[in-house]
């Protein structure tokens, strides 16, 4: 049981944590990651609900794909652009530097994504080494399913994930002009190809057209 | 599709309603009910593992439990008997009597009504399979028909003495009997009796 609670105390630390990806476009009181988780697991929901997904291992994939940025720093796909030539940069520079704005070639994307694995790993294993074994193996099981896209639920909510991205990104754009919501949005189409979740995009492409 | 989007769109608006149990005794930035929401879900998942629950339902029922707020704001069971002046509430607050249960039971009754108009209005142009979903999940946890809904009820109350606790970890003048009181009213899970007891314990180190 402590140890439950010490894991619950510590997943409860993402309900103040702002996401980075918005903070870099200057939005004042952005939301946090536990609302994105939030907002993530009702999609999921909705959506995938005729769908023939194991509902309830999909809604456990949304609550925990995030779960490592308790300890694991909040990095954007921004932060790709920082990686040039083969260079190696330390994670410090990257968290210091000032963000550049812009779409990642895919080599950079790769690096990043490389990083990002290691240190979310580490992070994870030490958020989860003294819960229940079985309960451990699950979360890490999942996590893992998750990052590789190896079951369709994982593929799913990845592509989920995009999605509610792309509308958060639309929805900063209508209310503060800064958030650049044509990289979003091209980036979500590259992503997407489960037929529901296209559905929604055009609708949000539709919408961010509309004044 | 855009049906959907749009109730996408009013349930992230739930990022905005904060919590206003807490902030009575002046915490400021509480916790949105979307973050509330979050951690129950997790606490769905860790503290009914054991448990036999059909998992998904309870996930289900604890997202969906406050998306109301939406419309509706936070209403908490001493709205329009606490003084609008703040720091007077604050005060005021910390020595006024619990309501009796007969009260508290008019007042939700009220909520209630209030509260189920909203969630129509929220849900009316869903398709129908979903809208029928989510309509009757919202009752079963409000009148604790089945057993994830009177598992998640509880946990939401735990929820909320979690986050007292972590409150009065930032300021030791928040007082977390309230919630305390609330808990003990409404928890009889074993599981969750024995989580109250650590919670407990974790209190009393910080003193």
């Amino acid at each position: 049981m402590k140890n439950l609670l010490h894991f619950l105390t510590e997943t409860g630390k993402l309900k103040g944590k702002e996401r980075r990806g918005w903070q870099i476009h200057q939005i004042k009181n952005a939301e946090t990651t536990a609302e994105h988780i939030f907002h993530l697991a009702i999609l999921v929901y909705v959506l995938g609900k005729n769908k023939k997904l194991n509902l309830g291992r999909a809604i456990k994939m949304a609550l925990i794909q995030d779960l490592c940025k308790i300890y694991a720093p909040d990095l954007t796909s921004y932060d790709a652009l920082l990686f040039k030539n083969g260079k190696k940069i330390t994670l410090e520079k990257i968290l210091k530097s000032k963000p550049k704005i812009g779409c990642p070639t895919i080599e950079q994307r790769k690096q990043l994504v490389k990083l990002k694995y290691t240190l979310e790993k580490k992070a994870l294993q030490e958020l989860t080494s003294k819960l229940p074994a079985d309960l451990r193996k699950e979360i890490r099981f999942l996590c893992e399913d998750y990052k590789n896209g190896l079951t369709n639920e994982a593929r799913f909510v990845r592509q989920a994930e995009y999605l509610i991205n792309v509308l958060q990104a639309v929805l900063y754009h209508k209310k503060h002009k800064q958030v650049p919501h044509s990289l979003w949005l091209r980036r979500a189409r590259a992503v997407i190809d489960d037929p529901s979740l296209l559905g929604i995009l055009e609708e949000i492409e539709k919408k961010s057209k509309r004044k | 599709m855009k049906d959907i989007l749009n109730f996408l769109i009013d349930t992230g608006k739930l990022k905005n309603v904060k919590r206003r149990g807490i902030s009575f005794y002046g915490v400021k930035n509480p916790d949105s009910a979307t973050d509330h929401a979050y951690r129950m879900a997790m606490m769905v998942w860790v503290l009914g593992k054991e448990k036999k629950i059909n998992i998904e339902r309870a996930f289900k029922i604890a997202l969906i439990h406050d998306i109301c707020k939406v419309i509706t704001g936070d209403i908490t069971p001493y709205d329009g008997l606490l003084p609008k002046d703040k720091k007077k509430k604050h005060k005021f607050v910390r020595n006024w009597r619990r309501l009796l249960l007969n009260e508290k039971g008019e007042r939700h009754a009220k909520k209630l009504e209030k509260e189920s108009k909203a969630l129509e209005k929220l849900i009316l142009k869903m398709p129908p399979k979903i809208k029928r979903e989510i309509y009757g999940i919202w009752m079963d946890y409000q009148k604790g028909r089945s057993s994830e809904a009177r598992f998640v009820y509880q946990l939401d109350m735990i929820e909320n003495l979690l986050e007292a606790l972590e409150s009065y970890k930032k300021d030791k003048k928040f007082p977390t009997r309230p919630w305390w009181q609330h808990a003990e009213e409404v928890v009889d899970d074993p599981v969750l009796l024995e989580f109250l007891k650590e919670i407990g314990k974790e209190e009393l180190k910080t003193k």
